[in-house]
């Protein structure tokens, strides 16, 4: 095994810890909705939002980097360049996660001034570390960049794939940047926060994982280069197509110029398009292999990520995406719901995958399947279809009654807060994220066990 | 808008999107079983696609620009199936391999 791979196994290990880290803090979260005054000045609802979302970012992050690190000397047959850095760099990371995260628990907020953003809490949302950490996840992303690109130049040896790869990383870099200036215009300041939010996270994210789930698809279904490399370009230039306009419904409510309410609208409604295509090409692959292959679990995962993608951010997104609707709908829960499902299906299904491939390689097993793998899938999707379906619930309920009802106003919106229709959606969320958490420990279980209970001498299904 | 319109609208949209989506992997997997049940129901699937098309047509308060988006849209998704279908089997015919 390379070091690069061995530095991927870290990575996926930290991945899954601050899986389930973002679980718990999103549980407690939805807590907050049914009990309002639960540990009221001792641990606000933002700093468990905070938690929440940023170790969902880092979880989802480690784990996409871990799948590089993985494939990447497959690919190309040679250890990664300046692995050491890597490795180094890899406990620098965790050592700051956790650091940062000791902050918001304990410290959670300073002042406005120069020390509380630099060392407590930057005020961005969704990007709230400080900015010391800030510059460290450039860094770590700098160095990522620096182990791609040097090990295709050392090779001398390029694919369609790592092309691809190279490519993204340039914004992968460049487009967290934007995180740091400081503007004191509010539409301003907006404006490039959704550069960072829709081009980093939903644009240069949607790219590498494409990468990843190409090295996959070859991986577990045995697809040949050259196909999932044209899928991979087809999707590239899906991504620039539609992706970067798509930005546009994001600006329609932040004091931007009114013609990006019909860019926004316009881009946005093509989305479910080309999801589609990849549900199509999901079943297509699923139906060739007539479901068999020597990884169940990570099949079924990728197979998840497809649909997921498409009812997420297809189907959810597609509903509240005009600019008539979304004047209602933007900021309820139904936003909440949408972007559930959505990094759901467009990262969290792929990365969970890439996890059991690693499991299977590592451990020498042929055939990798089992009993456990299946309660994982069916608690951990049965649990995010049951919160997604809760938040649309309570997120309708806000917009009916808070948006377009009460007129927008502060006791419009507490009066839709205690609507009973918002408060059976919200308990129907705990609820499922209760059964969401199970899957998680079903599914850590299944990955910390399943080789042990696997038979090394299972022969595979017959190839399709 | 009224409020009512809003959940209606909103609801047709999402409908519409969940209809394409149930036409493409019924039309799929019509196609991967050679079932000509299973391709009825993807082109009902595909009915109900226009039907909420036409119904967020006439009867949602949206600008005339989003709803002809909307119906431009039902009826690209006819389309993308069977594209993406003849795109997939001419990429993995045996004489194009190259693995």
């Amino acid at each position: 095994m390379y070091r690069s791979q061995k530095l991927a196994l870290h990575y996926f290990a930290a991945a899954v810890i601050f899986f389930g880290v973002m679980t718990l803090f999103g549980l407690l979260s939805a807590l907050y909705y049914l009990y309002p005054s639960m540990l009221f000045h001792t641990f606000d609802f933002q700093m468990s939002k905070i938690m929440h979302i940023d170790t969902l970012v880092i979880w989802l992050l480690m784990g996409m980097l871990g799948a590089v690190y993985w494939f990447l000397p497959k690919e190309l047959g040679r250890e990664v360049k300046g692995i050491w850095l890597a490795e180094i760099l890899f406990w620098v990371f965790c050592a700051a996660v956790v650091v940062v995260a000791l902050v918001f628990l304990f410290v959670q907020y300073g002042s406005s001034d120069q020390f509380s953003m630099w060392f407590i809490n930057q005020g961005r949302k969704y990007v709230e570390a400080p900015r010391w950490a800030a510059i460290g996840i450039v860094i770590v992303m700098l160095v990522f960049a620096y182990n791609v690109i040097g090990t295709a130049i050392a090779t001398r040896r390029m694919t369609g794939i790592l092309w691809v790869l190279c490519i993204d990383l340039v914004p992968l870099c460049l487009v967290y940047l934007d995180a740091f200036p400081q503007f004191t215009n509010m539409s301003v300041d907006l404006y490039w926060w959704w550069w960072l939010v829709h081009m980093w996270v939903e644009g240069t994210w949607e790219v590498l994982i494409g990468c990843i789930m190409a090295w996959m698809l070859m991986e577990v279904a045995g697809t040949s280069r050259r196909i999932v490399e044209t899928w991979l370009y087809i999707e590239v230039m899906l991504v620039l197509g539609a992706g970067i306009l798509g930005l546009g419904h994001h600006y329609f409510w932040i004091g931007t110029p009114q013609y990006w309410l019909s860019i926004g609208g316009f881009f946005s409604a093509l989305e479910p398009l080309p999801l589609l295509g990849m549900v199509v090409h999901a079943i297509y692959d699923a139906g060739t292999h007539h479901l068999k292959t020597t990884n169940q679990p990570g099949f079924y995962w990728i197979t998840a990520e497809a649909f997921g993608n498409f009812i997420g951010a297809g189907v959810w997104g597609f509903m509240m995406t005009l600019p008539q609707i979304n004047l209602f709908s933007h900021g309820t829960q139904w936003t909440v719901s949408h972007g559930h499902f959505a990094f759901w299906g467009a990262y969290a299904c792929g990365v969970i995958a890439v996890l059991y491939v690693a499991k299977q390689k590592t451990s020498g097993i042929d055939y990798l399947s089992g009993r456990a793998w299946k309660w994982g899938f069916g608690l951990l999707n049965f649990g995010m279809l049951g919160m997604v379906m809760g938040l649309l619930l309570a997120g309708m309920a806000q917009a009916f009654y808070g948006r377009a009802m009460g007129g927008s106003t502060l006791m419009a919106f507490t009066q839709s807060s205690e609507n009973p229709w918002f408060v059976s959606g919200m308990w129907a969320r705990t609820g499922f994220g209760v059964v969401f958490a199970l899957g998680y420990i079903v599914l850590v279980y299944d990955l910390v066990t399943a080789t042990r209970r696997m038979p090394k001498a299972v022969a595979p299904p017959e190839p399709a | 808008m009224t409020p009512a319109a809003l959940l209606y609208s909103a609801g047709l949209m999402g409908c519409l999107a969940l209809a394409g989506g149930g036409y493409g992997g019924l039309y799929t997997w019509s196609r991967m079983r050679l079932n000509a049940g299973l391709r009825y129901t993807a082109f009902v699937c595909y009915g109900l696609v226009l039907l909420f098309a036409v119904l967020i047509a006439a009867s949602t308060p949206l600008a005339p620009v989003w709803k002809t988006l909307v119906v431009a849209s039902a009826l690209i998704y006819a389309l993308v199936p069977p594209l993406t279908w003849r795109f997939l089997v001419k990429m993995h015919e045996p004489g194009e391999q190259h693995p």
